[in-house]
């Protein structure tokens, strides 16, 4: 990147008086009111064009000062690697640029997700029936061969978890910023999307449930290789089973009820709960409202299902937590 | 509680009980038939009018408990006998099967229902 590019997290819509916008930046759920101009410099940034000849009036030291404030404020950014919150580094990998012809695509490549992530599991699933138990195969594989397979499962299925999520997005009209790597004493992936345009909530339940399609499909890809290599003498079958067990591991995470997890955002959009800490905080914690709540039929529903969502936010964290020990001991 | 309430109380109890009779008979996959009566309660009550998808989430929390804790209960004891795992291994590993399910029928059950019921009122709490 020669010269600074505008962000792609950020979003801005004018105020209705004055020359002002109010940028929304996605990477840190933040708002903050700018000045017009700003606005209007930052949007002919390409990162080919030298900011100097968008306004000649200014010295080097003043548009290096300039910028430094633009960058301040995450307008702009000089390099595809940058720090989110210390510290958390993001990578951006791919920035998407929305067409007839590539929405078309992803469209395609969405129907297919949805249609065959279910028979190929159930191939999967028969197959691990007619040819018999893998536990024999995973007691004589060497370490290295599950490290390398369990390495490869999780690479893959983080990335292309990512992917399903933007193809999702894109296929229904929704924004999708960028994709890319984060790096926060973990490695990961990350896609930055928006579906407030996306009307149908169908579609928005199917958008954060393409994530755990992809590991799903992955993981029964895996089996199924795993069964074609196994006659072959050159290719390590067992490096399939682990690729398949690191895929399954995630879907089976991520459908957990737990904040941040997809299987939330999912029961979120099903049950129409915009702001659940709000709604929890309605009814449960108020002694006034949960007993006028108590009193219709419907009241006592919306109670009993925030009482569920309530007990898995606290739950399952845990769960995940002693998982985690228990593999590692 | 009015006419209404009493009667789609009576019909969740007695699909809870079919779920029950099910895994009595050690068939947790007819549990999938107990689903569907609980999807044509859900449409037929009046009183699920309009929130059949609220209701479905919470009857299903109470229709999958035989099916889900049967499951959890055969993983763990299978791991416990055959694969010698320690006593809180194997109930912890029933705890995480259990979230599992109980997440993913949630989670498809939910998205059914709004499959059949797009119109559905707002979950105000006020």
């Amino acid at each position: 990147m020669r010269y600074p590019v505008k962000c792609n997290w950020i979003s801005y819509k004018p105020l209705p008086d004055g020359d002002e916008y109010v940028v929304h930046n996605y990477l840190l759920e933040e708002e903050y009111i700018m000045p017009g101009d700003d606005i209007r410099f930052i949007e002919q940034l390409d990162g080919k064009t030298d900011p100097m000849e968008i306004i000649d009036t200014m010295s080097r030291r003043q548009m290096k000062i300039y910028l430094m404030y633009l960058e301040h404020f995450d307008l702009i950014r000089t390099s595809r690697f940058v720090i989110a919150e210390f510290p958390t580094y993001i990578w951006t990998a791919w920035v998407i640029r929305d067409n007839a012809r590539f929405r078309s695509i992803c469209e395609d490549i969405n129907t297919l997700l949805m249609l065959s992530v279910i028979p190929v599991a159930m191939l999967s699933i028969v197959m691990l029936i007619l040819n018999g138990s893998i536990e024999s195969a995973l007691d004589s594989t060497s370490l290295w061969v599950v490290m390398v397979g369990f390495a490869f499962g999780v690479v893959s299925g983080l990335i292309l978890h990512e992917l399903g999520h933007a193809i999702s997005c894109t296929a229904y009209s929704g924004i999708v910023m960028e994709f890319g790597l984060v790096f926060s004493g973990y490695f990961g992936a990350y896609t930055m999307i928006d579906t407030v345009s996306v009307k149908n909530r169908i579609q928005r339940i199917q958008i954060n449930l393409a994530g755990i399609e992809v590991n799903i499909l992955l993981a029964s890809i895996y089996v199924i290789m795993f069964y074609l290599c196994s006659g072959l003498r050159f290719a390590n079958s067992y490096f399939w089973v682990q690729a398949a067990i690191a895929n399954l591991s995630m879907a089976l995470v991520n459908v957990l009820m737990v904040d941040g997890f997809d299987g939330m955002d999912a029961i979120k959009e099903i049950l129409g709960l915009d702001d659940l800490m709000r709604s929890s905080a309605k009814a449960l914690y108020n002694k006034k409202r949960r007993s006028h709540l108590l009193e219709s039929e419907a009241g006592t529903v919306k109670v009993m299902a925030v009482v569920f969502i309530e007990l898995s936010r606290f739950i399952y964290p845990l769960i995940i937590v002693l998982s985690v020990i228990l593999i590692w001991t | 509680m009015n006419k209404n309430t009493y009667i789609t109380v009576a019909m969740v109890l007695t699909v809870f009980m079919a779920s029950c009779a099910c895994i009595y008979i050690r068939m947790p996959l007819l549990c999938i038939l107990t689903l569907v009566m609980m999807f044509v309660i859900v449409g037929f009550s009046p009183l699920c009018h309009m929130r059949e998808t609220l209701w479905t989430f919470v009857l299903t929390v109470i229709i999958t408990l035989p099916p889900n804790l049967y499951v959890s209960w055969f993983v763990a004891n299978r791991a416990y006998v055959h694969y010698d795992y320690p006593t809180w291994a194997a109930l912890f590993l029933a705890l995480v099967i259990y979230s599992v399910l109980i997440s993913i029928e949630e989670i498809l059950c939910g998205t059914i229902s709004r499959i059949i019921w797009r119109k559905q009122y707002r979950v105000k709490f006020y």
